[in-house]
């Protein structure tokens, strides 16, 4: 048995806890002891039982308005909208203007970098631009791999200059021949 | 032994007195022995056992105390039916002892038979009232059973507030009007019976 002990102006709460099962083995015992010699807790417990019984006949009634928990944090909410104005930043990048994009990076480059490769060697190609056509137009193309006399003589001159300004090189090494 | 000689001479005038105060507080009696046993058939069972206890008593109580007198008699009796139901196992939770008292079937009998549709109107009413947090959880603690720590952890809140709100919410109740009549013993009949 436990201290359990009513207080007049707890009665009523006592009764609902007891009513519906709270209370433990112990205290309910005590409580019903109580209750053989206060009437008046017995009508608090008769009064809990009615006033539950109305509620639950009451449960078709749309009378609950459901509570959404409180927002405990600002910090998961500032994320998210980073997160979001990001998502709507790059998504724009894309839709503002699809025309400034060039088709050949769009199909085989995904790199900055790669963009730039091309087009420098775009660039680089830019004067030949007619004979490039004329080439990729023609299907009996075939590219000549013969290497022009022209950068031969080059590649020779600029290996002779190196010579000269290395003078162990130029007694060891021979000559690029090609 | 036989029974008949353990049946004790009965003055009229006691018995009249019990049968008016079973008539008059019946009711409130059936709450009481619902609220004890959380069971509606055991609490139909104990009524019963109740009248027959009283009006088999040897005691005889003063008209001034009658209504107290037998709930004394309904909480022994229920008492010890509750031991019996302890013993087979047999108790089931308050919650879906009501719910099963909705059924039409079961509409004469029981705790939820006194709670009449001008009440249960009412007792929308007064609910309608409360504060959306008292209100939300009076609802999920009565009607749907659930239990004050899955209150709290569904609302995120802690079990002190979600105690403290279910205890407002009860008094809130009680002092309105509405509430107050439905504890009345049989507010649409007379208090007396003139035999």
């Amino acid at each position: 048995m436990t201290d359990f002990k009513v207080q007049p102006d707890d009665a009523r709460w006592q009764a609902f806890l007891y009513v519906h099962g709270e209370l433990s083995a112990d205290d309910a015992d005590a409580f019903e002891q109580q209750m053989l010699h206060d009437t008046e807790l017995c009508e608090k417990v008769a009064e809990a039982s009615l006033l539950s019984s109305a509620v639950v006949e009451c449960r078709d009634e749309p009378a609950i308005v459901h509570i959404r928990p409180p927002v405990r944090s600002t910090g998961l909410r500032s994320l998210a909208v980073i997160v979001t104005g990001c998502c709507c930043a790059a998504l724009m990048m894309f839709v503002v203007d699809p025309s400034d994009t060039d088709p050949a990076v769009d199909a085989g480059t995904t790199d900055g970098t790669e963009a730039s490769v091309l087009l420098a060697a775009w660039i680089d190609n830019a004067d030949n631009d007619d004979e490039l056509y004329d080439q990729e137009t023609d299907s009996s193309f075939e590219p000549d791999l013969e290497i022009p006399e022209w950068m031969l003589a080059g590649i020779v001159e600029s290996d002779s200059n190196r010579g000269h300004s290395d003078g162990r090189q130029q007694d060891n090494d021979s000559p690029h021949v090609l | 032994m036989c029974p008949g000689a353990c049946v004790l001479p009965h003055d009229a005038e006691k018995d009249r007195l019990i049968e008016q105060a079973c008539v008059d507080h019946e009711r409130g009696l059936r709450a009481f022995l619902f609220g004890v046993l959380r069971d509606e058939n055991l609490a139909d069972d104990a009524y019963q056992r109740t009248l027959l206890k009283a009006l088999n008593s040897p005691s005889a109580p003063r008209p001034e105390t009658v209504k107290g007198w037998l709930f004394q008699v309904g909480l022994n009796v229920a008492r010890d039916m509750k031991r019996d139901a302890a013993r087979e196992k047999k108790s089931q939770p308050l919650i879906r002892d009501l719910q099963a008292a909705r059924q039409p079937d079961r509409k004469d009998s029981g705790l939820t038979s006194l709670v009449v549709e001008e009440e249960r109107q009412l007792v929308k009413q007064a609910l309608s009232q409360l504060n959306d947090n008292y209100r939300e959880v009076v609802i999920r603690r009565i009607q749907h059973g659930e239990t004050f720590a899955e209150i709290a952890e569904q609302l995120d809140r802690p079990l002190g507030t979600i105690l403290t709100w279910m205890r407002r919410a009860l008094n809130e109740l009680r002092n309105m009007q509405i509430i107050q009549d439905l504890s009345n013993d049989y507010p649409t009949r007379p208090a007396t019976r003139n035999d």
